[in-house]
């Protein structure tokens, strides 16, 4: 028996460890495409000429779960390409710790659509509440995974909570609802590009791609 | 090197499976017989031999229930086993350490 030999065991154990409790997938890849598939939907209705409240809530509905389908089959791929199963326990946790929170946004957008009472009637709070509650979400996921997940959570938390006091107190005269789908391309677009890049740029070697 | 070192690590844990059961569930409060053996890909009854053995030597807990009307196999390191562990890696780390001071 040799040192070696206890190295060897000492980094299967750190392994293990983080393998049990650390979702690694890359998160380059799906920042980059949630990114891009942002800015392309805010680029549209610019095309389309949607101006505030136009197809606000049941267009970035509909985005958002296009994108979330297609992080879901790039994660899968990931997960194929590792020889790993797709819905394994810190992918679970990490599930679970955003649920409720996106859950939320879904009836927040859900009021809206139906034009209830409770809906928020304005495009900009609705954008300020999904960026509140999205930060939130990343920010739980953040305990799951590496790579400054949580401080993304809290730039939209402060984002959000930036943009709906802006707009309640009227602080920035421009920031009205003739711009809520460019705020939401900027918020879920430009953010999560930047945010990818950065992974891209500092990636870890031990991330599966 | 102090081989006395290689004689102290516990016989229990010092095993490979094992090893990795409890590494595993070092890192959770708790988990599923299933989670269990999807992470380490072991099979049913090679994770049952290997828990059993955990269980009778008091480091490993297991807590048997129901989920949605199925049953549910749960497990978790002890108190002894948190603490057996602790000391196997300390060990581990003891014996690296006294090697490279030989050197």
């Amino acid at each position: 028996m040799s040192a070696n030999w206890a190295e060897e065991n000492l980094n299967t154990i750190r392994t293990l460890m983080e393998r049990a409790s650390v979702y690694r997938r890359a998160l380059a890849p799906i920042s980059i495409v949630a990114g891009i598939l942002g800015i392309l939907a805010a680029g549209l209705t610019q095309m389309a000429g949607w101006m505030g409240k136009d197809h606000f809530a049941g267009y970035w509905m509909s985005v958002a779960a296009i994108t979330g389908g297609i992080v879901l089959i790039l994660m899968y791929r990931q997960a194929s390409k590792a020889g790993e199963k797709f819905w394994s326990p810190p992918t679970r946790r990490v599930a679970q710790a955003m649920l409720p929170l996106l859950v939320a946004g879904l009836v927040l957008g859900i009021l809206e659509l139906g034009d209830l009472p409770a809906a928020s009637t304005d495009s900009i709070r609705l954008a300020a509440l999904w960026m509140i509650l999205y930060g939130g979400a990343l920010h739980s996921a953040g305990f799951f995974m590496r790579r400054g997940l949580k401080l993304l959570g809290w730039s939209y938390l402060i984002l959000g909570s930036l943009c709906l006091f802006c707009q309640e107190s009227g602080q920035i005269p421009w920031l009205n609802e003739s711009c809520a789908h460019l705020v939401m391309g900027w918020a879920f677009g430009v953010n999560n590009l930047i945010y990818g890049l950065y992974l891209r740029l500092t990636s870890e070697p031990r991330e599966t791609e | 090197m102090n081989p006395d070192s290689f004689q102290q690590l516990d016989k229990v844990i010092h095993e490979k499976s094992r090893m990795a059961i409890m590494s595993t569930l070092a890192s959770s409060a708790e988990l599923s017989f299933t989670e269990l053996r999807d992470t380490l890909e072991m099979t049913d009854g090679n994770l049952t031999t290997h828990i059993r053995t955990l269980q009778k030597s008091g480091y490993v807990s297991v807590a048997k229930s129901f989920s949605e009307n199925r049953p549910l196999t749960t497990c978790g390191l002890t108190r002894e086993g948190r603490e057996a562990f602790g000391g196997y890696v300390d060990l581990l780390e003891q014996i690296i350490e006294q090697a490279r001071r030989s050197k």
